[in-house]
């Protein structure tokens, strides 16, 4: 019996980014990866007695940053807390974290799912620093600890529980990837453990309001995992409540290998952390000009320059997707379209700046990307660059060729690296679109005696402008801009035939 | 030594006799360096150091006319020889002091001492601040052997300046007690009357100094544990401002509350030793980057504040907590004779004070418990063996309570026991987080009392001294010792402690020293300095030297 | 100026004291509210919580020290606590920020000569957890003795002392 549509999955991330400082969060010891075992240590980093830590502005920066956007609220103090537990990789006995004071609150993370934007709430973002590491040694059966990562900091974002589906989560998930990789604060990798996420689980009937409890998942190391432990919990708590009983609040290890959770230990009580206020970190102000430079100098979110995209340039969900996700790729859309001759930001553009905003894209996707995609190239690769492109663009926006003979121009720029004025100057392709001199080669086609039955004939029907203008096309040989030929044509005839 | 046992009572509180300075050598030379002082027969020569003060001996340093190997040496041989009696180190450091020595001589050869303000000084260290050349165990078994590989930053800037380092004094494990019993490496004694304890936490720094083995010491005060020794043995004590000297390197006891403070004979001393030690430092957040006064010219002034009389105020609670006649007495006499020479002394209801013991005690214990967290035995100090390597979750845990048990001493796990339970069922009364309003109300109270007086006057100690017998093990009637210098501690104020006077219970007994406190306006340690100078001006109790430790044969390490 | 030259003389008790004695209007006496009792219990916990392991003799003195230092604490009852902030820190001071600058330190060093075990360049710590391969609860970084958030050990667990040279 299949009762799952009854229910409806509640899921909320906690999220744990490594942030790329080149020091640690509270002392001077190197925050890299790669060493030998015990090669990026110092002594507060082995919790000797006598050492005391001093916060990393930079580490503070990249948490604000984060937080503002997300649209977070930023506290006006800074304040650090111990959380007290024993284990051999916690060098001090306790973590130097973030609890009732956290330094970005509230906020929202944007992302798209199927194609649509969703939203999920935050609860709070805040700064702390990480513990050792232990490794297994089968050969001797015991314990080995590297205390490399001891005091790298970390970024912990713990979003409300919106999330409705595995997928969803994962989406989620892949969004704050991107995210803290676009603001350059982090490599978010999870394999390399750069970004690490559990995730909280638990299911209601749907109409009903409350949560209930809840189970906590860890030990996912990628989206596409995060993906199959969500289901397979919620699978798993489906059957328990359909079976009569009811879903106990603990913590569960996934195991990717077997594609099963297992139990692990029981969520201890809060007050066993015994949280206190680190009397050697004293509270210290959050300079609001500080917090507003740091807005000031955020770089667009995928999320906002795809909305940037789909309003100001029309482009459609498509492009606005693959342009806003991809950051070289969005890099070189942007590069094209200042080298196309559309302002960089600002109000609400014209309808000249979309249609060229248009062809920037149609350009770049279908055409440089289908060319490179045949030599399975990436974008970095291209023989066309961005200023290149969007010349070629401002040409063919300004109607002085036509698309048949962008294509061609195109074509030359990949082999060659040319620009497209060398290539056009060279092929001399330039569309003639000048006015006056249209009317003059109209006026002789219109003169020539074998076209002047056409003419009585252009009274009764005017479809036959296309033969006008045809016969001046290759009159210019096919330079004329086709569309200004067909204006200046029309004027003409219908002066004529008056 | 040069006095018989049955000299007239009249010799209590006499001026000692103008001794003249040995012109005879040091040292002698028939007696090697290094001799273990079981082969040393005889007690060293000369009976006294020939130094007056820091000053002094950093002048004929300087000058030449002794180098500091010399001196260095002189004090290493009292130390090995009288240290026993004591138990006031737990190591000492004799080939690096040397060679510490040897270095401050070359750079006065080659004349780049101006940075030398305690060129050849022999200073003790308490052994809960780092020494990159030893090991550091504050007087723990879980920290034995270690060795932390860098220095203090006090440290570091006493031997910049010249002065060298020749033991770690014992202490009261991590800085808890008020005893000098809590270590685990033995007692220490007092050295005015072997029979009493020296104090603590600071104890072994203090008797050190008291015993002329060596010229400054530094202790680290956290509710009391450099005045409370200092008290006892006679002593210029200063615990600085909070922030003032650097807390990097000092094992933390109460993060909130630990200072570094420098002990010594002459408050001119103290003022010395501090010149050099406070000042900002980077290294620890809690560090105040405030300008240095000229702490030594503050001990040259007069008992004037801008023109007006210093105003002494006087707490009216903690002076009727006495009930010893013989320290009211000392603590009478002693205020009369400020008032008799500029000051004007006034009587300040301080009721809130008594209730700082508590608080302390509680704040401590739970910021304690925090700090000692990080011992367990794993990667580094003393961890408890297992049979064999083994998979069980309970057995790790069974490992750290075997190292930490085995580890601490019987107070040490008192006190953690109390941080632990003040968190863990705190939600029931918050007694911690009512401890840090009644903090906060001592702090409003001090300031209350500074609008009336620029600096209080009590006593440092409610009693003369405890014997070694009588040394309470029961919590708090030993905490009761710190009663007058929790305020300071919780506030975060300097205060001083200095000798008033001087006591005999009996005619036979010898003399205990009586300390009485100093407490100012944050930042104000030239204040505490100017009075105990005008004070050590008008009297001469500072000079008296304890006799108790030259005689004696007891060994409280032995039998 | 000398210091008292007569001889030591015993001062009666009765001497005039310095200060007058203000009448105090009498302060109605405190409800007296119970002792805080601290059970063996607690003591036993609160024991387990700071990896303690105090013997049953231990535990009772424990209890009673407690009890009595909690009780000693009961003068704040005479308090008024309105508007009285707490005092969580020493310093009046702000916490200073550093900037993010490698700051080389030899503490490989210090670590070798005090730890009591090490092999290679690591820190032996002689109680295993479970592996990839062993399925029953397994540690992850929640371990008999905390909470910790973030999944890291799924690489370490199944990464040996061999890969990670």
């Amino acid at each position: 019996m299949n009762n799952s549509v009854e229910y409806e999955p509640i899921i909320g991330l906690e999220i744990h980014v490594r942030l790329h400082t080149r020091s640690k969060a509270f002392s001077g010891a190197p925050s890299e990866f790669g060493g030998r075992p015990n090669d990026y240590i110092d002594p507060y980093s082995i919790g000797v007695p006598g050492t005391l830590p001093i916060p990393n502005r930079l580490a503070l920066e990249y948490v604000l940053r984060l937080g503002l956007a997300c649209g977070c609220a930023i506290a006006r103090m800074g304040e650090f807390a111990r959380k007290h537990y024993f284990y051999p990789d916690l060098p001090k006995g306790y973590q130097i974290t973030q609890s009732d004071a956290p330094l970005c609150e509230g906020g929202r993370l944007d992302f798209l799912f199927c194609g649509e934007k969703r939203s999920v709430g935050l609860l709070r973002i805040h700064l702390e620093e990480d513990a050792g590491k232990m490794l297994h040694d089968p050969v001797r059966n015991v314990s080995l600890l590297d205390f490399n990562r001891a005091g790298t900091p970390l970024a912990e974002i713990v979003t409300q529980p919106d999330l409705r589906s595995a997928k969803e989560a994962a989406e989620c998930l892949s969004a704050v990837q991107k995210l803290v990789r676009f603001l350059r604060i982090s490599d978010g990798n999870m394999e390399e453990g750069s970004l690490r996420c559990d995730a909280n689980v638990s299911i209601r009937r749907k109409g009903e309001t409350l949560f209930c409890e809840r189970t906590e998942l860890k030990n996912i190391n990628s989206c596409k995992q995060m993906e199959r432990a969500i289901e397979s919990e919620i699978g798993r708590q489906i059957d328990l409540v359909n079976r009569g009983e009811t879903v106990t609040k603990e913590t569960r290890r996934w195991d990717a290998e077997h594609e099963r959770s297992f139990p692990s230990r029981k969520k201890e009580a809060e007050t066993e952390y015994a949280y206190l206020p680190d009397p050697d970190l004293p509270p210290f102000a959050i300079d609001p000009m500080w917090v507003q430079s740091i807005a000031a100098a955020l770089p667009e979110t995928p999320m906002q320059r795809r909305e940037r995209y789909m309003k100001r340039m029309g482009l459609s969900a498509y492009d606005a997707n693959l342009l806003s996700t991809d950051p070289e790729l969005g890099a070189f859309f942007e590069a094209t379209l200042v080298s196309a001759g559309i302002p960089e930001k600002g109000e609400a553009s014209a309808e000249e700046d979309r249609r060229r905003a248009k062809l920037c894209a149609n350009w770049l996707t279908t055409e440089l990307l289908g060319a490179l995609g045949q030599q399975n190239r990436p974008v970095a690769w291209s023989p066309v660059s961005a200023e290149s492109l969007g010349e070629l663009v401002r040409y063919i926006a300004d109607g002085r060729i036509n698309g048949k003979q962008g294509k061609e121009v195109f074509a030359h720029m990949y082999e060659s690296r040319q620009t497209p004025t060398e290539i056009i100057e060279r092929l001399g392709l330039c569309q003639i679109t000048d006015t006056a001199e249209l009317a003059t080669v109209c006026r002789r086609v219109l003169a020539e005696p074998t076209i002047e039955k056409q003419i009585q004939k252009y009274k009764t029907n005017p479809k036959l402008l296309g033969f006008f203008v045809g016969h001046a096309l290759s009159e210019t040989q096919g330079k004329a801009n086709p569309e200004r030929l067909s204006a200046v044509m029309q004027q003409l005839l219908d002066e004529k035939t008056r | 030594m040069d006095e018989p046992e049955n000299e007239p009572a009249s010799e209590l509180a006499s001026e000692p006799e103008d001794e003249p300075i040995d012109t005879e050598p040091l040292t002698d030379p028939s007696v090697p360096y290094g001799t273990p002082p079981e082969q040393l027969n005889r007690p060293p020569e000369p009976a006294r150091p020939p130094f007056s003060s820091v000053a002094d001996l950093v002048a004929k340093v300087r000058s030449r006319e002794m180098s500091a190997v010399e001196v260095t040496n002189l004090y290493l041989t009292r130390l090995q020889y009288y240290e026993v009696r004591l138990g006031a180190v737990v190591r000492i450091t004799r080939e690096q002091a040397l060679a510490a020595a040897e270095a401050v001589d070359e750079k006065i050869r080659q004349g780049a001492d101006e940075e030398l303000f305690l060129a050849g000084v022999p200073v003790v260290v308490k052994d809960n601040l780092c020494t990159a050349d030893c090991p550091t165990t504050a007087a723990s078994k879980i920290l034995e052997h270690f060795e932390p590989g860098y220095d203090a930053t006090a440290v570091e800037r006493l031997r910049r300046a010249g002065a060298i380092v020749i033991a770690k004094a014992s202490l009261d494990e991590f800085g808890m007690g008020s005893s000098g019993g809590f270590s685990t490496l033995g007692s220490c004694r007092n050295p005015w009357r072997l029979s009493d304890m020296a104090g603590g936490s600071s104890g072994g720094s203090a008797a050190a100094v008291a015993a002329s083995l060596c010229m400054l010491s530094l202790g680290t005060d956290t509710g009391g544990s450099v005045r409370q020794p200092a008290s006892f043995c006679g002593l210029v004590g200063l615990r600085p401002t909070y922030g003032l000297v650097s807390r990097f390197g000092v094992i933390a006891h109460a993060c909130s509350m630990d200072q570094v403070g420098p002990m010594g004979r002459y408050v001119e001393d103290v003022a010395r030793a501090m010149q050099v030690l406070g000042g900002y430092d980077p290294r620890d957040p809690t560090s105040l980057a405030v300008e240095q006064p000229d702490y030594l010219a503050a001990c040259e002034k007069p008992l004037v504040l801008d023109d007006k009389p210093v105003r002494i105020g006087l707490p009216k609670e903690a002076h009727e907590a006495i009930s010893d006649p013989l320290l009211r007495d000392v603590f009478e006499t002693a205020i009369s004779r400020f008032a008799d020479n500029g000051a004007t002394t006034q009587w300040l209801s301080m009721p809130m004070a008594k209730h700082g013991l508590a608080a302390y005690h509680l704040i401590a214990a739970v910021e304690a418990a925090s700090n000692l967290a990080r011992y367990d035995g794993v990667r580094y100090g003393r961890r408890a063996s297992l049979a064999e390597p083994t998979s069980d979750e309970e057995v790790l845990s069974a490992l750290y309570k075997r190292s930490r048990q085995e580890g601490f001493g019987p107070e040490v796990r008192r006190r953690i026991i109390l941080g632990a339970y003040l968190r863990r069922f705190g939600h029931k009364e918050d007694l911690f987080g009512r401890a840090c309003q009644v903090r906060t109300l001592i702090a409003r109270e001090f300031a209350q009392a500074f609008e009336q007086c620029d600096v209080l006057l009590l006593p440092t100690v409610p009693i003369i001294g405890f014997a070694v017998e009588d040394t309470p093990n029961v919590p708090l009637e030993l905490y009761q010792t710190d009663v007058f210098t929790v305020g300071a501690s919780l506030a975060g104020l300097p205060a001083l402690t200095f000798m008033a006077g001087a006591v005999r219970t009996t005619t036979t007994t010898p003399t205990s020293p009586v300390g009485m406190q100093l407490i100012a306006p944050r930042l104000q340690e030239t204040l505490v300095l100017r009075v105990a100078a005008v004070y050590q001006r008008l009297t001469t109790f500072h000079k008296l030297e304890p006799k108790d430790y030259l005689d004696s044969e007891e060994d409280p390490f032995g039998v | 100026m000398s210091i008292d030259e007569e001889p030591y003389k015993h001062r009666p008790l009765e001497k005039e004291p310095l200060f007058d004695k203000e009448p105090e209007a009498p302060k109605p006496p405190p409800k007296p509210r119970a002792p805080l009792v601290v059970s063996a219990e607690e003591v036993l916990a609160c024991a387990q919580w700071a990896r303690l392991d105090p013997s049953p003799e231990e535990v009772e003195a424990l209890r009673q020290d407690l009890s009595d230092v909690l009780a000693f604490a009961r003068s704040f009852d005479e308090l008024d606590f309105t508007d009285v902030p707490k005092t969580k820190y020493g310093a009046a001071s702000p916490c200073p920020l550093r900037g993010d600058v490698v700051e080389p330190q030899r503490a490989f060093s210090t670590l070798l000569n005090n730890s009591p075990a090490s092999q290679d360049r690591f820190l032996v710590v002689p109680v295993v957890f479970g592996g990839a391969s062993d399925n029953k609860d397994k540690n992850d970084g929640n371990s008999a003795d905390g909470n910790r958030d973030g999944s890291d050990d799924n690489a370490d667990s199944n990464q040996t002392a061999e890969q990670a040279d």
